[in-house]
């Protein structure tokens, strides 16, 4: 009963999107955009390839899955409501007074494994785990996706060089590069060709990906877990900010705007099967 | 104290398989020991103080006991946010060395200066800080942060070749946040930590003054300050590190919170950078904390 494996049933990420809209809406919260972008990502992860005991959250062999850039907690949310993780009660009461599910993730919630509110955090924390994999000499993995905008931060260079020195093979760090920061549009070097060479240089074993093609994440995942190298690998995955809402697609408002009740309804029209 | 904090991390090195000790590409020959005993067990994970905070953090969520080594004006002034919100906000059993705290880099200047590491941990949840004034305390210090399950911990190591203030016979020290090492006279009690015990025990051969080294200033409460400071009417508190935020602040505050009817001195660094790369004693004299000038500044309060 102690198997660690992954999910491996389909999660439907329409249905994460209204998760996501039902709690935005709830708790009058920001950072759609952000959530937005990674739904696929998260989704194609928990359901193929983070291997976690079922019956015991904290298992100490679960592969891990950090969130670095903590904006994004709600696409978090979304699957542990899907996976059962996450009551009606508490999507539905989002910060109400007695919920503790915060708007940036925090590594206080059960399921969420790092804290991502500042940014720069997760990605080092998790390279601390996979190289404590590696000291132990297990196959655990380790995920970390980072923002686009939070490659800005220092620590984020100073752990892909470690993570590179220390070839933590089973580290695999994801960017979601939708484009945009808090304030505008990401830097001009803030771009996928960008990201590769840069990445190149520091020694990751690294691939693009559409970063909304399920299929096409499953294989490039596949493909690095597969790797011989020694190298810590990294997927530059190409998103759209506010990806699945056409009025949000590539409007960095929806990074702190609210929803109205004409715009929620809406939303979820879009998101209907 | 050096080389007993070599002995102490080449021995829990050896014996516990979960300890690491990280560096910031410090240290030189205190890892000589531990380079060439357990060489696995040093990880220099280079000049990246922000990530190496994190990676511990990491190395602590599953399961490992790193010790996290730096200069306090580094580890952790240029981490705090690093040791919040990835240590502490988990609680989790990291160790941090900030070592050549106060004024001992006196010739590099301010950069590797540090008046400013206790002020800028002691509001932080989980994690306990601690100044020992010699190799027993340091002992014992890092002992007792080993043992700590619930909390982070710092330890402050200050200059490090002062003479020792309980000689070498640790079995009879009562260990504990305070400790008294001069005997008890009637006049003032002077609160001291780190390098500053051994300075008081040096003026307490002039002057009325009894002695307590506090070692875990986190864990000092009001009984205590009550109890080691007697029929005292002054309590004097010395410390190489700020007057703000130190040993001086916390104890200040237990008097004001508690109403204890006493009068309050408080002595350490001051809110200026040192002017002169010259000797450590230089550098005290700057903020008025040599041997000399202390007897004069605690001879006008407590013989006036």
């Amino acid at each position: 009963m102690n198997e660690l494996v992954p999910w491996n049933r389909i999660i439907n990420t329409k249905a994460l999107r209204r998760t996501i809209i039902r709690m935005s809406k709830a708790g009058n919260s920001v950072h759609l955009g952000s959530s937005f972008s990674i739904v696929e990502i998260v989704a194609t992860l928990y359901q193929d390839f983070v291997r976690l005991n079922w019956h015991n959250r904290n298992d100490p062999n679960r592969d891990i899955l950090a969130l670095s850039k903590g904006h994004g907690v709600m696409a978090l949310y979304s699957v542990f409501y899907d996976l059962g993780w996450l009551s009606d009660k508490e999507i539905d009461n989002y910060f109400a007074s007695t919920n503790v599910l915060k708007g940036l993730s925090s590594a206080n919630v059960s399921g969420i494994e790092v804290s991502g509110g500042s940014l720069g955090h997760g990605i080092s924390v998790a390279t601390g785990i996979a190289l404590a994999a590696k000291l132990k000499n297990t196959d655990q993995r380790v995920f970390a996706i980072v923002g686009d905008g939070e490659m800005d931060e220092g620590s984020v260079w100073e752990s892909l060089m470690i993570a590179a020195h220390f070839e933590l093979k089973n580290l695999i760090v994801i960017i979601d590069v939708n484009k945009f920061q808090a304030m505008g549009q990401s830097k001009p070097g803030a771009n996928i060709r960008n990201f590769k060479e840069k990445l190149l240089a520091f020694n990751f074993e690294t691939e693009i990906v559409d970063g909304h093609n399920q299929k096409d994440l499953a294989l490039c995942f596949d493909s690095l877990l597969k790797s011989e190298s020694n190298h810590p690998k990294a997927v530059i995955a190409n998103t759209i900010k506010g990806r699945g809402v056409s009025f949000m697609e590539n409007d960095n408002n929806w990074h702190y705007l609210r929803m109205d009740d004409a715009s929620y309804s809406q939303a979820l029209r879009e998101l209907s099967e | 104290m050096r080389d007993r904090l070599s002995e102490l991390l080449c021995d829990f090195a050896q014996k516990d398989k979960s300890v690491y000790v990280l560096s910031g590409d410090h240290g030189y020959s205190l890892f000589d020991a531990l380079r060439k005993s357990t060489p696995e067990k040093f990880i220099n994970v280079g000049v990246a103080e922000q990530a190496m905070v994190g990676i511990a953090a990491g190395m602590a969520k599953a399961g490992l006991r790193p010790i996290v080594y730096g200069l306090a004006a580094f580890i952790p002034i240029r981490v705090v946010e690093f040791i919040k919100m990835d240590v502490c906000y988990q609680a989790l059993q990291v160790i941090f060395l900030g070592d050549g705290a106060g004024l001992v880099y006196s010739t590099l200047g301010s950069s590797h200066q540090c008046s400013e590491d206790m002020a800028v941990l002691q509001p932080l949840p989980n994690i306990k800080i601690y100044s020992p004034a010699d190799s027993l305390e340091l002992e014992y210090c890092f002992r007792q942060a080993m043992l700590s399950t619930e909390s982070a911990s710092y330890i402050r190591i200050g200059k490090s070749d002062k003479p020792s203030v309980h000689g070498n016979l640790s079995d009879a020290i009562p260990f504990g946040p305070c400790i008294q090492v001069t005997d008890r006279v009637k006049g003032s009690t002077v609160f001291a930590t780190g390098s500053m015990v051994s300075t008081a025990i040096e003026i307490a051969k002039y002057l009325p003054i009894t002695v307590i080294s506090v070692p875990i200033p986190t864990d000092v409460d009001a009984d205590m300050v009550r109890e080691y400071s007697g029929e005292s009417n002054n309590i004097i508190t010395l410390e190489e590190h700020s007057i703000y935020g130190g040993l001086g602040s916390m104890i200040s505050q237990i008097i004001a919170n508690n109403s204890i009817p006493k009068k309050f001195y408080s002595f350490g660094l001051g809110r200026h950078f040192t002017h002169f790369a010259s000797t450590y004693d230089v550098a005290l004299s700057e903020h008025g904390l040599t041997v000399d000038q202390l007897k004069q500044r605690l001879g006008e309060i407590i013989l006036e």
